[in-house]
């Protein structure tokens, strides 16, 4: 998956960016996992997300996961 | 025997009531000591009124309310539906973790180290929670959830909760007052749990005592007659100048006796009405806005059917302002509660009951009757005010201290009832009975060590004291 070009989470706005994020969208973790956003209470700093991927951790494909922004790498998808 | 320090030396609570005179010493409205024991007795113990469920109608929604000097959480599950209650603190560092006074959310989320709970109060994550420097995946999730209350009831959309787990049942606490509180949450049809509230619903705070207004607003006609003399003068009833202002149009006309009561095993009292026939009377017209008698109308029609074979309980037709223990009075249109901040500070809360299912100008004429009847913008309570508020400087100076309250209106002349359970005392209709009844069961609690020396879980107990 590419990095969103859309959803820019580096810099100066990128908080603002993560705090907005819609649901539907599909994030990657820094531990490489794969989620799709299905929660924002946009507070900038949790999502929860339905992991789709988990390369470490396989049982953990389908459920559900709050995060914390400092665990997202990037956006993977453009919505 | 429990005592507090007073400028004049230790004395025993005991001491500060006259049973023999029905007087109570200022000390117990002025003293610190006094306060911090009321808040670990009686408000750590006690059932206390908490909001209703129409504030919460939606998944996720949540409203900050009071038990005692501490915030709680309210807030119904995205799951399972159903309402809880937790103290509004991170189990963390203690800071708030809901900053908001209503709302809807996915998650709290506590604004110092991310510590963040779902909507059923379980500890769901927290900042670093993963990262191998810092907890590493090891902080148990499980034993850090929000400190949920002792015991939680929804009665008929009222809710209630205690902090106490050793507590009695809602249903045993509230005694031979239940089907009067279940009465007044019914919606003009007759039918059960059919109110919700206006929100936002008001909230003031006021320099005085908690029990300035809260034992003293329980049936008390007397002050009605100078303190509220010219507000029923300049007539704010529903009818406004029509009809002499009259705000008693929609009582009921059905034969009946009434007293004050005074619970003094339970604490609760006020207005008891004996009805002496089942039924209901004709409605009277009572509202100045178009159509909206139209809709009561209608409304109590069905209910006199429901009726038709029934006696209503004795805070039914509108003869309610039954105040339940500690700090909740209760009508069948208005639920008023009183949160304790210091000992010289409370914050009144007033909630508006309106059916369910009434059209928008019903609403719209009830709600702005109980704005100019009611709350800071209204003129009854104005009134009120003025008195709570001087009370309290008017009381704590070292000479004013020395010299009682006197509670002795009626004072001898109670009687019980063989067939109403415990100690409820009747007397007549405008007496302070109900007044002494929560002096009973205030000292009781000052002095119970446990609920296994408070009546209804010690059922042999007799509080009464005057």
């Amino acid at each position: 998956m590419e990095s969103s070009k859309k959803y820019d989470l580096s810099g100066v706005h990128g908080a603002e960016v993560f705090r907005d994020l819609p649901e539907g969208l599909k994030i990657k973790l820094t531990n490489g996992s794969i989620g799709e956003i299905v929660g924002n209470p946009h507070d900038g700093a949790i999502l929860l997300l339905k992991i789709l991927e988990s390369p470490s951790d396989p049982s953990k494909v389908g459920e559900e996961e709050f995060i914390f922004y400092p665990d997202v790498q990037e956006v993977v998808s453009d919505g | 025997m429990v005592s507090v320090q007073t400028s004049r030396g230790d004395r025993f609570l005991r001491s500060f009531i006259d049973t023999e005179h029905g007087t109570v010493s200022r000390e117990l409205y002025v003293n610190e000591d006094v306060f911090q024991q009321e808040l670990e007795q009686i408000f750590g113990r006690c059932w206390l009124f908490i909001g209703h469920e129409s504030l919460v109608p939606n998944p996720g929604d949540f409203m900050v309310t009071r038990m005692g000097t501490e915030e709680v959480l309210l807030v119904r599950d995205r799951k399972d539906k159903q309402i809880r209650a937790f103290l509004n603190s991170c189990r963390h560092r203690g800071e708030k973790v809901c900053r908001y006074d209503q709302g809807n959310a996915l998650v709290f989320t506590c604004p110092f180290h991310a510590w963040t709970y779902d909507s059923a109060g379980r500890l769901v994550g927290a900042s670093g929670q993963n990262v191998p420097t810092s907890y590493n995946g090891e902080l148990n999730k499980d034993e850090w959830g929000l400190v949920e209350v002792g015991q939680f009831k929804n009665y008929y959309g009222t809710l209630w909760a205690t902090w106490d787990k050793n507590a009695p049942s809602f249903e045993d606490y509230v005694g031979p007052f239940a089907e009067s509180v279940r009465y007044m949450c019914e919606s003009s049809d007759g039918e059960d749990n059919g109110l919700e509230v206006f929100t936002p619903f008001q909230k003031w705070r006021l320099p005085t005592n908690w029990k300035v207004p809260a034992f003293t607003s329980s049936r008390d006609p007397e002050h009605a007659a100078m303190t509220h003399r010219s507000v029923n003068a300049a007539a704010i009833g529903p009818m406004r100048e029509l009809q002499g202002g009259d705000r008693g149009r929609r009582r009921n006309r059905i034969p009946s006796e009434s007293y004050v009561v005074g619970d003094h095993n339970l604490g609760h009292g006020g207005g008891w009405t004996d009805y002496k026939q089942p039924g209901l009377a004709p409605y009277l017209d009572a509202w100045y806005e178009p159509g909206v008698d139209d809709y009561f109308r209608t409304a109590h029609e069905k209910k006199m059917v429901k009726y038709a074979n029934r006696i209503a309980p004795p805070a039914g037709h509108d003869a309610g302002h039954i105040c339940i223990w500690p700090n909740f009075i209760m009508d069948s249109w208005r639920w008023r509660f009183w949160h304790p901040h210091e000992v010289g500070v409370v914050e009144r809360w007033s909630l508006f009951g309106v059916d369910k299912v009434a059209p928008k100008h019903v609403k719209d004429a009830v709600r702005h009757y109980a704005m100019r009847y009611n709350g800071p913008t209204g003129a009854t309570e104005s009134d009120d005010m003025e008195n709570w508020n001087y009370v309290y400087p008017a009381s704590r100076g070292v000479t004013a201290r020395q010299y009682d309250y006197n509670f002795a209106n009626g004072f001898g002349r109670g009687k019980l009832r063989e067939e109403v359970p415990g100690v409820v005392v009747f007397n007549d209709n405008r007496t302070e009975e109900a007044h002494r009844a929560r002096f009973s069961r205030w000292l009781a609690f000052m002095e119970a060590k446990s609920w296994d020396d408070l009546y209804p879980v010690n059922r042999g107990a007799n509080h009464r004291i005057w």
